[in-house]
């Protein structure tokens, strides 16, 4: 929407870049609001021209009221300056269209029109010089400079001109007379009229130009008061004639209320409605300026109207920069207030943090005094530091501290000095370490951490956390581990002896059944071969003592290891996927499982039969290192079989699947595909499984996608509740 | 440590199934030095097929072979109704094994190495059963 501040300014943005089609009419936009400006002007000149003539001065050439020089002013200082000459044309139309029948001759007009117009112009051009860019009459120095230049002097100097035009021409006689009332109508005019029309176009351009009622019912109730005090004092003083000297300051106090209240317009608009009134008054020969002629009062009257309207308008301008002043230190206090609020607000915050940090928390500066300590530092300070470098509180020096500790032989301290001159040094950005602390509870281990603190001035961060538990869990997996290749050392050394334990005696059996045989079919009294027949009897006593060793190893193995507890499979299934997770996540593999044992229990070993599923996950994960990634999966399903007596397992990969002809020969023992491995796996397996009466078989998936290795174990009940 | 002789006036037909042929061999050759008439067989299958000629009077039979194994057989012969007293021997001891064999109706369970004074007194054994049926 435009404002109507925009008709007094041609300074339009031209988007030059848009094509000349669109240049073209925003040129001719532009052009026709500067005519329909201009054209305002000239009718505003012309009727104000016309009024003039009205408020004539009785038996001069001089209006009383003449405000046509003044509109003019206010337009040129509100237009550009290129464009001044569009206004000086048009006005010039309405002036010899309004004036010339009222002034009669072409020389009157000519002479008013170039007075009026030089009037206005030096005017602009002074205050253009002296205060550039004036766009409101607010400041102190902008009134005086407004008041003595575009007030006073020019009109003055234009004055003497016109008047002394005039006199040449034969058109006035009294020449003083008319160089002061000419300046003093003019100065009236120029100091009411044109800050009022400066004001109400920066009022209009300011963009939220809302009227208040209460400020509006106030202004109207000053006009009311004012126009019954004029009217009393000025143009019917009727019975009061008497007071008249005295009802001249009347209407003071409501002059100065207007001011007081409502700044520059509030001072000139009362004042021009106010000399208006007056002005009326003494052309009229009443009111207080009604000593004299008709004419002497009214210059009279409007050199007290011009220093009143000079007076208010410097007052009015002094409390608008005292409250323009006021308003800026109350935006500074207020925006220092606003910094205050957000200053405290951070340092709230930043206290929270430090507090809810668990870890100790010291800043160093960049000499090593502590600067700050979180809660949790200050507690332990307070209630468990022993040795120099776990204390330390504000103010301290840590790093002095550190020195001191090492310098006494403390390992710990000389470290931490050395790390904490490194961060401080700028050598290095973080530096760690740890350090254990002998508290009641039991050994607790701490984490120092030492970062550089990111400001110019330098210092360190120095925050302490306790690791005891991650020390722990690291300890006892670290244990875990040697426990667990303990019982599988254990376990695949048991196995080998069961292993050898068989392989030995099937050539026992043969070496002992030969022997047997041939000392059967020795004739019995041949001496030549009694020494053969007692080597035979040698062979056969050593093979059955062998044979007995072969035994007790059994024995040891089968009765004496084994731990046989109720175990529930689908659980081990799942640890041991567990474990095996990451080595499976390694190499690609998905797994599923079906587990469908309904929590049934069986009767075993959970060592062995861990000992067997992993050995069967790991076999199954080999098996698929040449399967393509996305087809690596490994299903494990466990289901009750043989009429509930018996939980079958079934391992399942996506590998090349068993050779026919191999599902046998893969269970002996030292058979293997691989290149390390002792091939004694499948082997191991197979004896744990049948040695708790269970079996153990592979074969190949019915899609011929893998292989399956299935065992079953006996069950022995249900879990509690299932 | 004297020879047991079998008691038996013809000699009494044993069958021995195991898949390795040097223990198999040793088998039949100290059978037959003492007298009994020896079948050797390298797996399962072959017993079973063997059977429709001639039934053997005791079969020792290897538990863990290739294809079939010793308890396997047994089964089969179980199922088809055929009562020949078996001897199973495994290389590989374990008592459940050797539960479940006995609970199966085996004659005899033995872990080798076999001694000669406890497998023929078992052969001998199975013979008067036999002879008893």
């Amino acid at each position: 929407m435009r404002r109507a501040s925009d008709l007094w300014s041609t300074a339009r943005p031209v988007d030059v870049g848009s094509g000349f089609g669109t240049l073209d009419r925003l040129l001719q936009a532009d052009l026709l609001r500067t005519l329909l400006a201009a054209a305002a002007v000239a009718l505003a000149y012309g009727a104000t021209a016309r009024l003039g003539a009205v408020f004539g001065f009785p038996g001069a050439r001089v209006s009383a009221l003449w405000f046509p020089n003044a509109i003019l002013l206010a337009a040129l200082l509100l237009a550009r300056r290129r464009n001044w000459w569009i206004y000086l044309a048009l006005v010039l139309g309405a002036h010899f269209l309004v004036l010339t029948p009222l002034q009669g001759t072409m020389a009157r007009a000519v002479i008013s029109y170039v007075g009026n117009c030089s009037t206005a112009l030096l005017g602009a051009l002074a205050l253009a010089a002296f205060v550039p860019g004036m766009r409101r009459i607010d400041r102190l120095r902008s009134a005086v400079a407004f008041i003595l230049l575009a007030g006073i002097l020019v009109p003055a100097g234009t004055s003497l001109l016109v008047a002394a035009a005039a006199l040449a021409a034969g058109l006035g006689a009294t020449y003083w007379w008319t160089v002061s009332a000419r300046t003093l109508t003019n100065a009236f005019a120029i100091l009411t009229l044109v800050p009022l029309i400066l004001h109400a176009a920066a009022w209009l351009r300011r963009g939220d130009a809302r009227i208040h009622v209460a400020r509006a019912a106030e202004a109207a109730l000053l006009a009311i008061a004012l126009v019954t005090l004029a009217v009393l004092a000025f143009v019917a003083p009727g019975p009061y004639r008497a007071f008249s000297p005295a009802l001249l300051y009347a209407p003071f106090a409501i002059l100065l209320w207007g001011t007081v209240r409502f700044g520059v317009p509030g001072a000139c608009g009362p004042v021009l409605l106010f000399g208006v009134l007056a002005t009326w008054g003494a052309l009229n020969q009443a009111g207080p300026f009604a000593g004299h002629t008709a004419a002497d009062n009214t210059v009279a009257l409007l050199l007290f109207l011009v220093i009143t309207a000079g007076s208010l308008l410097l007052l009015a301008a002094v409390l608008e920069e005292r409250t323009s002043l006021e308003h800026g230190r109350a935006m500074i206090l207020s925006s220092l207030r606003r910094a205050e609020s957000q200053h405290r607000q951070a340092e709230m915050l930043h206290s929270a943090v430090l507090a809810s940090i668990h870890d100790q928390i010291a800043v160093l500066d960049q000499d090593g005094v502590i600067i700050e300590t979180n809660p949790a530092w200050r507690r332990f300070v307070e209630h468990s530091a022993s040795r120099p470098f776990e204390h330390g509180s504000v103010g301290e020096h840590y790093l002095q501290a550190c020195a001191a500790a090492a310098q006494a032989g403390d390992a710990v301290a000389r470290e931490l000095l050395e790390c904490i001159r490194d961060v401080l040094g700028g050598v290095s950005v973080h530096r760690r370490l740890e350090f254990s602390h002998d508290a009641p509870q039991g050994l607790l281990w701490y984490e120092v951490s030492i970062e550089r603190l990111h400001r110019p001035e330098g210092g360190a961060v120095i925050t302490r956390s306790d690791i005891t538990g991650h020390k722990q869990a690291i300890t006892q997996a670290r244990e875990q581990r040697q426990q667990l290749a303990h019982l599988g050392r254990a376990a695949v050394l048991g196995e080998l002896s069961g292993a050898f334990a068989h392989e030995l005696a099937q050539p026992l059996t043969a070496i002992l059944g030969n022997a047997e045989a041939a000392l059967e079919l020795l004739p019995p009294d041949a001496p030549r071969l009694s020494e053969v027949r007692d080597m035979l009897r040698d062979i056969i006593k050593d093979d059955v003592r062998a044979a007995e060793v072969i035994q007790r190893l059994r024995s040891m193995l089968t009765q004496g290891e084994i731990q046989r507890h109720r175990v529930d499979l689908d659980q081990l299934v799942r640890e041991m996927l567990a474990l095996a997770r990451g080595d499976l996540i390694t190499r690609n593999i998905s797994v599923s499982t079906q587990l469908d044992s309904q929590a049934a229990l069986v009767l075993a070993d959970p060592v062995q039969l861990q000992q067997v599923l992993l050995n069967l996950i790991v076999n199954a994960a080999e098996a698929m290192s040449t399967t393509a990634a996305g087809e690596r999966r490994l299903t494990i399903a466990t289901r009750r079989s043989d009429a509930g007596r018996m939980l079958e397992c079934s391992v399942a990969d996506r590998g090349c699947g068993i050779p026919p002809g191999d599902h046998e020969r893969i269970f002996q023992p030292f058979v293997t595909s691989k290149k390390q491995g002792l091939g004694l796996g499948l082997a191991i397996c197979r004896s744990i499984i049948e040695a708790h009466g269970g079996r153990l078989w592979a074969e190949n998936a019915a899609d011929a996608r893998g292989a399956i290795v299935r065992f079953t174990v006996a069950m022995s009940g249900e879990l509690d509740g299932a | 440590m004297a020879p047991v002789a079998p008691v038996a006036p013809v000699r009494p037909l044993i069958a021995v199934v195991d898949d390795e042929e040097s223990v198999r061999r040793a088998l039949a050759r100290m059978l037959g030095a003492l007298q009994f008439e020896v079948d050797v067989f390298a797996s399962g299958q072959e017993f079973l097929d063997s059977l429709r000629t001639r039934l053997p009077d005791c079969a020792i039979l290897d538990y863990r072979m290739q294809g079939l194994s010793g308890r396997d057989v047994q089964r089969q012969l179980a199922l088809a109704n055929i009562h020949i007293p078996i001897i199973i021997v495994t290389a590989h001891d374990q008592p459940a094994l050797r539960e479940q064999c006995l609970a199966d109706g085996v004659l005899a369970y033995l872990a080798k190495p076999l001694q000669r004074e406890r497998l023929v007194g078992l052969i001998n054994d199975a013979l008067r059963l036999r002879s008893a049926s």
